[in-house]
């Protein structure tokens, strides 16, 4: 209990350390409470492990983390009390239909980031994982953890470039490299 | 430090980001929301039967007793298995199922009468499937995972000032400003858990298919003994007696494992002549759903799935659903967790709100966001209660109230009295909720769960009224 305690005010102090950080002007205040605040938090998360173990003290670590960062956020809050005037904006009754273009690039672009993304992220993963020198088992569950990671970098970058034939021609050209890969090997 | 993203990476990320929340805007939102109440789901199934006595003191025997009740009311025979819930701190009550029929068990070892948990289905169906056919439901909601990840991976590329507004939040009349400031710190700050939430839904739907390509790669298409690599082998008995020994089971279990929690009992290929006994226990240092101790149908041990002490790869597999659903640890930890599903609730409702407030014009779009925001709500609300006092279906009566809800936004023209209307109902309906079900149950509404439920629901109400009278202060009386 008392390493809890513990835990829980290292880790909050760090967040005030960074939060000192965060305010200061003077660049030798600033790294010296980040450097402080990194120490801190891996004094927090190891005294969290010690009590409850390296999972459960994780899980207990970041949440902590979390709640005592947007604690600290809300008291340290400005209100503006300047009157802004609200702004209005006028309200149009009908809403004019999107152009075909624009729902067919839409459609592409949705169908990209489902159902292509989805493919490629766990087809690379397949050959990533699998070419590392660990148990299938461990393999597998690296697979899991990480396939989520690859197939957001991929919905992303679909989304992002201006000419969708980039990201589609190279997520379709790496799908079809890694199907060949395992397929045919 | 100093890390430093172009303004034209940081342009596309923008926009990037904003393309993948609004595809998935309502759905992200019920998924979330549904999510945080999910969270809370065995308080919320002891709060709809809440004359079911809650007791830990079961017997072996008498889970044996239910059980064999239950078998002889099936007369002998069940489709599927039979499972057992045992009591826990967190749902201290007992309960057995086969062929989607639910039972309470007394401590005694009595039937006491069926289990049904209509109000807890709705909301935490909406969660794992979004009431669609439970795989198809599944996979969209693990498609979401996924966009979710991306939506984090946009989120950090997109924010150029990640670090020089770490603490900034803005409150006052710029209603824009708060909300972006509330939106980006809630995001930053709260990126573990908020990743972790994204990868570990996206097993629950999607992890068969990467698991067959898998299984084509490194097991030559031979499903099986990937599935027995991860989750034990099946084992093969014949001449099984006809009823099973659990108690014996259990007795053993709790010798054999004194530091575990026994969670469940599965009686697989139940009533056939190959049966035998799948007893979970969970291991309180661990974040596995359970380790599984098999014994035959006399019960008799024969030996462990190994999760426990398994493989790496195989224990963070089985931790999937705890650190999904906060399932670990003191109570405390669904609260906090309950606390981080709301942020995640806010932040997708919160990035919709300044897309909308980004355009030169309001239009239906926004008349349906709001009606979509505060509706859902109001519809699990609306149900709960029809439930309570005429025992309606919950699904139907949600979805068509919210369909109301959607067709009375879009009537109003008036945004900001829609959004007013809306608050005052959500929180009425919050009061009359509390209310009514401590009356309908009454005087078993008098347990603690139900009282701190109850409780929290006039909390809540207070917390929608004291935001309702924040924005009639700003000027919204118009």
């Amino acid at each position: 209990m008392l390493l809890s305690i513990a835990a829980f005010l290292g880790s909050a102090l760090a967040i005030g350390l960074f939060y000192r950080a965060w305010k200061s002007t003077q660049i030798a205040v600033k790294r010296l409470a980040k450097l402080l605040a990194l120490l801190l938090m891996l004094a927090s998360l190891s005294l969290w492990v010690t009590e409850y173990g390296p999972e459960l003290g994780t899980c207990y670590a970041v949440v902590a983390f979390s709640l005592q960062a947007w604690s600290w956020i809300y008291l340290a809050r400005r209100r503006i009390s300047k009157n802004v005037k609200r702004v209005d904006l006028p309200f149009v009754a009908s809403v004019s239909p999107p152009s075909t273009t624009t729902v067919l690039k839409a459609s592409v672009k949705l169908l990209g980031v489902v159902f292509l993304s989805a493919i490629c992220a766990m087809l690379v993963t397949v050959v990533w994982t699998t070419a590392l020198n660990m148990s299938k088992v461990n393999q597998i569950a690296l697979g899991i953890y990480t396939m989520p990671v690859l197939w957001g970098c991929s919905a992303y970058w679909l989304c992002a470039d201006s000419k969708l034939w980039r990201p589609v021609g190279v997520i379709s050209a790496l799908t079809a490299v890694s199907y060949f890969y395992l397929y045919s090997v | 430090m100093s890390i430093s993203i172009s303004p034209s990476a940081n342009k596309s990320a923008l926009k990037s980001h904003a393309w993948l929340g609004l595809a998935v805007s309502v759905l992200m939102y019920w998924v979330c929301f549904s999510g945080t109440l999910s969270v809370f789901s065995q308080e919320l199934l002891r709060w709809e039967q809440p004359h079911i006595a809650d007791n830990l003191d079961y017997t072996p025997s008498s889970i044996q007793n239910a059980y064999e009740r239950f078998l002889s009311m099936k007369d002998g025979q069940t489709q599927g298995n039979i499972v057992i819930r045992l009591p826990t701190h967190d749902l201290p009550r007992a309960r057995i199922s086969a062929d989607d029929e639910y039972w309470n068990i007394s401590p005694t070892g009595e039937l006491s009468e069926p289990s049904t948990t209509p109000i807890t289905d709705l909301i935490v169906d909406l969660h794992t499937a979004l009431h669609l056919p439970e795989e198809l439901g599944m996979m969209v909601v693990s498609v979401l995972g996924a966009i979710l990840s991306a939506l984090i991976i946009s989120g950090i590329v997109a924010h150029r000032r990640i670090f020089k507004d770490a603490f900034r939040l803005r409150t006052g009349n710029n209603e824009q400003l708060t909300q972006g400031d509330l939106h980006n710190r809630m995001s930053v700050w709260g990126l573990p858990f908020h990743l972790m939430i994204a990868l570990t839904g996206v097993y629950f739907g999607l992890a068969s298919f990467l698991t067959s390509i898998y299984a084509d790669t490194l097991y030559e298409g031979n499903d099986l003994d990937l599935f027995a690599d991860i989750y034990g082998s099946s084992i093969q008995l014949e001449h099984q007696p006809a009823i099973a020994n659990i108690e014996k089971a259990l007795t053993d279990i709790m010798k054999m494992e004194p530091n575990t929690q026994p969670i469940f009992v599965t009686l697989e290929n139940a009533t056939k002549d190959n049966q035998y006994i799948l007893l979970g226990s969970q291991h309180l240092d661990k974040l596995i759903y359970s380790e599984q101790y098999r014994f035959d149908a006399s019960g008799q041990y024969i030996d462990k799935v190994g999760y426990s002490d398994g493989e790496v790869g195989q224990q963070t597999i089985f931790s999937v659903y705890r650190i999904h659903f906060g399932h670990f640890g003191p109570e405390a930890m669904k609260i906090f967790f309950g606390l981080m599903g709301f942020a995640l609730t806010i932040i997708s409702v919160t990035g919709i709100n300044l897309w909308l407030a980004k355009r030169s014009q309001q239009d239906a779009l926004n008349q349906l966001w709001l009606g979509f925001v505060w509706g859902t709500p109001i519809a699990f609300i609306w149900a709960a209660l029809l439930e309570l006092t005429l025992a309606l279906p919950t699904k139907p009566v949600f979805w068509i109230t919210l369909v109301a809800i959607l067709i009375g936004s879009l009537m109003q023209k008036v945004l900001t009295k829609t959004h007013l209307m809306l608050l005052n109902c959500l929180a009425t309906l919050l009061v009359v909720l509390a209310i009514t079900h401590f009356v309908v149950h009454y005087p078993s509404s008098l347990v603690m769960n139900s009282l701190i439920i109850d409780s929290a629901f006039i909390v809540f109400a207070l917390c929608v009224w004291r935001y309702l009278y924040s924005r009639l202060k700003k000027g919204w009386n118009i």
